[in-house]
């Protein structure tokens, strides 16, 4: 593949992909910077691998499966583990944030997106490649390497521990 | 509902947070750089290479004070550079011979302290590798220098308990795959399990993620007639055993867990009765909830 068709198929996949993705990164990781390295690398990755893909559908799999991956990866590093230590120490020491902050920080989501957000990360990981990322269960079971039926379940937990109560098709739910 | 939800969860992350174009720019010009034919691997391969290199290199450097003397011919030296000959007698009392021994060891009673390793001392330890995967019960104290490895337990009580070949092996969650595969060569199945690929060797299974070379998940087998009870006598904890249907499987499962020193052991049972066979456990790092 000619270099000029590799750089314009990235340029269409990070207009196409990459708002979603470094959102998602971060929605995960909580750190602008780390979001966008780890999409960085995604897309590196994509490029390198460019001749490998046949269709539009193996791209998209692709993209998240390589994110959700590195973000995973983020949590098993030693540096994130540094920050959850910091994080859970924090409460202890002063912190910058005044009441009034806090309470605003609060007021701006919603009770089921801060539910969800504290979902276990193999539930809250599905809930947002279906509903953000608007992946179908086919699709999160390859980013995930996982069974659909394994989909399923998780998405019908994360609802149910989320307080998320609706029917659509083709789920399962709790 | 979807998308309104799609609009919840959009609103937890803040504006701002996108791929601006010149983000774009800098990915793009990064992609042509390192697009160039080469892959991208978490592990280069030229790493065992530059490993190599690395210890050549310290050796080097700690051979060098014997092979200069060597080759000055200083009265009462023995010594032909063989790392492991001993200094003859004499060599004991001149001080320009003393040094390098002294150095050395230095650093073998530096790898012998347990809680007092720093990370200087763990690239010395590169060295040792192969001598310290046959010293399994100092592996086992060393298990500080790997600061990405949590030791699997210190409890000797438990160790025991298990009573488990595994234990001798010396493997420990985080041990990079290809190390494993090459000290302990005799497993009997590669295969996949939801969210990561295992290698089965008879007793024991390890199970790697898809796009890592470390170890995330330990699996023992094959106890002997070890009960839940006695388990929780020697963690001083009660387990929860309880049945559920797992999806994967097809079957019904019968499990509960606890987690000691950071690591998280999920014990699968013959029934849920206290005094249930343990048929195998889980251990793995303890993320938290």
């Amino acid at each position: 593949m000619e270099k000029r068709e590799k750089d314009r198929l990235l340029t269409e996949a990070m207009d196409e992909y990459g708002h979603y993705l470094v959102r998602l990164a971060y929605s995960f990781v909580k750190e602008r910077t780390k979001a966008e390295d780890i999409v960085q690398d995604v897309f590196i990755r994509y490029y390198i691998n460019l001749e490998n893909f046949e269709g539009r559908s193996s791209v998209k799999t692709f993209l998240y499966r390589i994110t959700v991956n590195e973000c995973h990866n983020y949590f098993r590093s030693w540096a994130y583990r540094k920050i959850e230590l910091k994080d859970k120490l924090a409460p202890m020491l002063q912190t910058g944030k005044s009441a009034e902050d806090l309470a605003l920080v609060s007021e701006q989501s919603s009770d089921m997106a801060e539910a969800i957000s504290k979902l276990p990360l193999k539930y809250r990981e599905v809930i947002w490649l279906y509903y953000y990322a608007e992946l179908s269960v086919k699709e999160i079971s390859e980013v995930l390497k996982v069974p659909a039926n394994t989909v399923k379940t998780r998405l019908a937990r994360a609802r149910q521990q989320a307080g998320v109560t609706f029917t659509e098709e083709g789920i399962d739910h709790a | 509902m979807r998308e309104s939800l799609k609009q919840e969860l959009d609103k937890t992350v803040p504006a701002d947070v996108t791929l601006s174009e010149a983000k774009k720019q800098q990915i793009l010009r990064a992609a042509q750089e390192r697009g160039g034919g080469r892959k991208i691997s978490r592990v280069p391969k030229l790493l065992p290479a530059l490993a190599g290199v690395a210890v050549i290199g310290i050796s080097g450097v700690l051979a060098y004070p014997y092979l200069m003397e060597d080759g000055a011919d200083v009265p009462g030296e023995t010594r032909t550079g063989e790392e492991n000959e001993l200094p003859a007698e004499g060599n004991n009392e001149d001080p320009e011979v003393l040094v390098p021994v002294d150095e050395e060891q230095d650093i073998e009673e530096e790898l012998e302290k347990d809680t007092e390793q720093t990370e200087d001392a763990a690239d010395e330890h590169v060295e040792d590798t192969e001598e310290s995967s046959n010293q399994t019960d100092e592996s086992m104290e060393d298990e500080n220098v790997e600061v990405e490895s949590p030791p699997l337990t210190k409890q000797d009580g438990l160790i025991q308990l298990f009573d488990h070949e595994f234990f001798e092996t010396g493997i420990e969650l985080g041990d990079a795959v290809a190390e494993i595969e090459s000290d302990y060569p005799n497993w009997s199945e590669k295969g996949e399990v939801e969210g990561g690929l295992l290698i089965d060797y008879g007793s024991f299974v390890v199970i790697h993620g898809y796009f890592e070379t470390t170890i995330n998940h330990i699996i023992l087998k094959d106890f002997n007639q070890l009960t839940v009870s006695q388990i929780e006598e020697v963690i001083g904890q009660e387990i929860e055993i309880e049945a559920y249907f797992n999806n994967i499987l097809n079957r019904e499962v019968i499990s509960g867990e606890f987690v000691l020193e950071n690591i998280r052991y999920v014990v699968t049972a013959g029934s849920e009765s206290e005094d249930a066979q343990v048929l195998k456990v889980t251990i793995s790092e303890y993320f938290g909830d």
